[in-house]
């Protein structure tokens, strides 16, 4: 009997043969994400365990048998971080892990079980008044809170409230080492503190040390999120902006300078982006006025409707320039802003762009670069992806350097872009190729991604942003929780502990 | 003409084209939750296996890629789990689907989730894998004598009310269905009744009536669906047919959406649903309401096949709301997020267990409304409902319940 079926057999006496697979079809499901470039790899093995000690028992099992693990939460990782980076190995599917464990009102969070989605959590704190401010990512009716937290991912939110990680105070993990260590980080590490209520003042933040690490540090079973209260008023602008990213800078700086209190959300949509959206009938309202100039979404939200009207007051004298028209008010005029507020469109914001002819989407290249520098991004990325025109046109890959630019708190912002590729077979190693190039001239001009998955991880390593000493600390990390490199093998070109 | 060299090579499958990969894998269809909409969840299978991706459209749609790109092959287990799908729709209805009419994503646009099982359980047939050994017993009575009841064809029309005598040639056809004539006799004499007193005879044209072949397309058995449709049109245009009205809604759904594919152009008549009938004929004022609903409450089951599958949402509703005395109250989920009652794509014959389990869920959403009844217009949601619905004390009545006969 091979390594493989004692293992599948010692995880079906724990988990039971209901979620436990090794079927041709099952492992086919899980062999690839969100991407036009990888290849399919089927894991061995597909698990589903219900609670953190089966997650400690699938961890033990596969040390024993020293087979690679790859957690999984929703499973739409844009970067190939969810499925099998090596051939093979057990792929744990984290979503049984679904339940809200406790909301402490007093200290403002809640505890969940990382395989809960963000619609579930969001349904279930706004029934009670409360939001996680940043209300998850682009995916975010199906996208867990543990692959928000291991993708350190951004969303609606993020203006005011910054990534989800910030956000969390503390994980339960269960540590990929040999005996399946399960350990709780942030205030809740001490054995004296009644209820979790601060990520600080136990050590070093360990917490940190399991947010954006793309499941490669340890597998988060528990999060504890912190919650704010759900605003009385939330209201959402759209203004078309003239062709001028100095502009879009200023405006922002001065916005959120003004009423960081008060400004939850602010998008540029650049005009080829714009265009795509008209010609192609995406937003309606849009192709019916023909709209081609970029445009400039702007969430408020306030509990008092005196500072509401203050908020709203302050958007609008800042957008009372030449060459600025407003939307709307209603989605109908065009107030996309509403859409994303008021329908939770919010998670369907960036899935415009995506197949807009069927079998092509996005190999993403989402990165943050500080708000200031981003006019220069735009252009050296144009310049490059102009270079490669003749190579993306054979490939039938179209590059946008920014479907949509978020911008964060204190001055950085976030271009969310790709590569559409087309996910044919014979397509994806020249897409992949292509999409590496791209993320590498990303990495090499200051350019910090944040999901990182397979390809960015990688493309980070490729490019070498880091200092041979900043490597082995990273090495030296990773062997102390995972003395045998086996979860997520191959993310940063991480493969065993022994090589270089 | 089916090309023999063609079978058992995912035919049905590859003749979709690049739509097999239109699904990016976002997994929306997983567990959609964005209650602003009334979205809440998505699969009703799905809670009740043990929940692989190949229990819900995602999974399913990265096995059909697989299939095509030769990775993977059909066979008896795939079948198994490929089979356990009602095809009620809801993973279309949620798949890049804005719920805003003004914005409409790309991938929602072309995207047809059931077509594609539909087509993948064709090519499970061609194999030998499918269809399930209920489907198979069913498909060949139907073969045989027309129903899939076991029943013969000649009783199609024992329900008749004595005395009534309607023609077999007119420009309105009432086409019969095989559920109502056979499992639910008296809601159908209810519908002639009722027709008759406003004045409206409708022709039948049993004996040439066949089953509409819903179960065989549903179940993969697209010849011997291609044989009644193709039957069941020309009888139609034989007898003169201009209007061809419906009550089940997988008859419906299978004639006005099916029939014309089947057929290769527009139908030569109309389909249209007996609610749209009974609301024309409320207009003219020619039908009268039952009177014993007075402070009653009752909410709508939208009926997959009529709902999501063909966007008919309003005539019923229109109906319930106009019944003097009588609350409508919406479930949560409803129209396009309607939850399916779980009988539908052979899961019912196949897998009853399972339909009963999806139909408490259903119930269950009734029952959070605090209604007294259940109204709906397909007869298979009206026998797979009422198993759980009549225990919890809710009655479930059809549309046609509702007037005074």
């Amino acid at each position: 009997m091979s390594a493989t079926e004692k293992a599948y057999r010692e995880l079906e006496d724990v988990l039971g043969a209901d979620y436990v697979s090794n079927q041709d079809f099952v492992r086919q499901a899980y062999s690839r994400n969100v991407d036009p470039a990888l290849p399919d790899r089927w894991p061995d093995i597909v698990v589903r365990p219900g609670t953190t000690e089966e997650v400690s028992h699938i961890v033990r099992v596969a040390n024993k048998y020293k087979i690679p693990m790859v957690p999984r939460g929703g499973g739409a990782d844009l970067v190939g971080g969810s499925k099998p980076i090596v051939e093979g190995g057990i792929v744990i599917d984290l979503t049984r892990m679904n339940r809200v464990v406790e909301i402490n009102e007093d200290v403002g969070n809640v505890v969940v079980e990382c395989g809960i989605t963000w619609g579930e959590l969001i349904e279930f704190l706004h029934k009670r008044g409360y939001t996680t401010g940043v209300e998850g990512p682009g995916s975010g009716m199906s996208a867990t809170i543990g692959g928000g937290l291991s993708n350190n991912t951004i969303g609606f939110g993020s203006t005011k409230y910054g990534p989800v990680s910030e956000n969390c105070i503390g994980v339960e993990v269960v540590l990929p080492n040999p005996d399946g260590d399960v350990i709780v980080t942030g205030s809740g590490s001490s054995r004296y503190v009644k209820k979790p209520f601060t990520r600080w003042g136990m050590g070093p933040d360990f917490t940190g040390l399991f947010m954006g690490d793309v499941g490669t540090m340890g597998i988060k079973t528990k999060a504890v999120m912190k919650i704010y209260p759900l605003p009385e008023y939330r209201e959402g602008f759209t203004f078309t902006v003239p062709e001028d990213y100095e502009f879009v800078v200023k405006v922002t700086h001065s916005l959120q300078c003004k009423c960081s209190w008060g400004i939850s959300d602010i998008t540029l949509t650049p005009s080829a982006v714009v265009m795509l959206y008209s010609l192609t009938d995406v937003i309606k309202p849009w192709k019916d006025m023909l709209l081609m100039k970029p445009v400039m979404l702007v969430g408020i939200e306030a509990d008092d409707e005196r500072m509401f009207e203050l908020a709203s007051d302050i958007v609008h004298e800042e957008f009372a320039k030449p060459g600025v028209t407003e939307l709307g008010p209603t989605i109908r005029e065009g107030n996309i802003a509403e859409w994303v507020g008021k329908k939770q469109g919010h998670w369907q914001y960036f899935h415009g762009v995506f197949g807009v002819l069927p079998g092509h989407f996005s190999c993403t290249t989402c990165h943050k670069v500080p708000l200031d520098q981003m006019p220069e991004v735009f252009r050296t990325s144009d310049e490059h992806t102009l270079q490669k025109l003749g190579e993306y046109s054979s490939a039938t890959v179209a590059s946008v350097t920014a479907a949509v630019v978020y911008m964060m708190p204190r001055g950085e912002c976030v271009i969310v872009g790709g590569m559409s590729g087309w996910n044919k077979p014979e397509m994806r190693e020249t897409n992949l190729k292509l999409w590496k190039e791209r993320l590498r001239f990303q990495v090499k001009y200051g350019g910090v991604h944040y999901w990182l998955g397979e390809v960015i991880s990688q493309a980070i390593m490729e490019a070498n942003a880091f200092p041979p000493k900043f490597t082995k600390f990273f090495k030296d990390v990773k062997r102390t929780l995972d003395p045998n490199f086996l979860l997520s093998p191959g993310k940063f070109h991480f493969y065993s502990a022994e090589e270089e | 003409m089916t090309n023999t060299q063609e079978i058992g090579k995912l035919r049905h499958l590859k003749k979709l084209g690049d739509i097999l990969y239109g699904c990016i894998a976002c997994g929306d269809c997983r567990i959609a939750v964005r209650y602003t909409v009334g979205r809440y969840k998505v699969c009703p299978v799905l809670e009740h296996t043990p929940g692989f991706e190949p229990f819900f459209a995602r999974g399913k749609m990265q096995i059909v890629r697989g299939l095509i790109e030769g990775r993977l092959k059909l066979s008896q287990e795939l079948a198994n789990v490929i089979y356990q799908c009602t095809t009620c729709g809801d993973c279309h209805a949620t798949c890049h689907q804005s719920m805003d009419p003004n914005i409409n994503l790309s991938i929602g646009k072309y995207l047809d989730h059931t077509k594609i099982y539909e087509a993948l359980r064709a090519d499970l047939v061609d194999a030998g894998y499918g269809p399930m050994t209920r489907h198979r017993e069913i498909l060949e009575w139907c073969k045989k004598e027309h129903n899939p009841y076991m029943e013969l064809h000649k009783d199609r029309i024992v329900w008749m009310p004595e005395g009534v005598d309607l023609p077999s040639r007119g420009e309105l056809v009432f086409f019969m269905g095989c559920t109502e004539p056979y499992r639910q006799p008296e809601i159908i004499r209810k519908t002639i009744k009722l027709l008759l007193s406003a004045g409206v005879r409708p022709a039948l044209i049993h004996p040439e009536e066949y089953c509409c072949g819903s179960v065989a397309l549903r179940t993969g058995m697209r010849s011997l669906a291609e044989e009644l449709a193709l039957h069941n049109i020309k009888a139609l245009q034989d007898a003169g047919a201009k209007e061809v009205v419906v009550h089940c809604a997988g008859c419906y759904r299978t004639l006005k959406k099916d029939y014309p594919d089947i057929y290769g152009k527009e139908l030569p008549f109309k389909v249209v649903h007996i609610t749209e009938i009974l609301n024309r004929l409320l207009a003219e004022g020619k039908l009268e309401f039952r009177e014993d609903f007075k402070n009653r409450k009752v909410t709508y089951h939208d009926p997959c096949h009529l709902g999501r599958h063909c966007d008919f949402y309003e005539p019923p509703r229109e109906i319930i709301k106009k019944v003097p005395g009588l609350e409508f109250i919406e479930m949560k989920r409803n129209r396009t997020a309607a939850w399916c009652c779980g009988a539908g794509g052979g899961v019912k014959s196949a897998f009853p267990n399972l339909a009963e389990k999806i139909a408490r869920v259903r119930v269950e959403d009734a029952k959070e409304v605090g209604v007294d009844y259940i109204v709906t217009v397909c007869p298979f949601c009206e026998n797979n409902l009422r198993l759980v619905a009549e225990k919890e004390g809710i009655p479930v009545l059809d549309i046609v319940d509702l007037f005074k006969i």
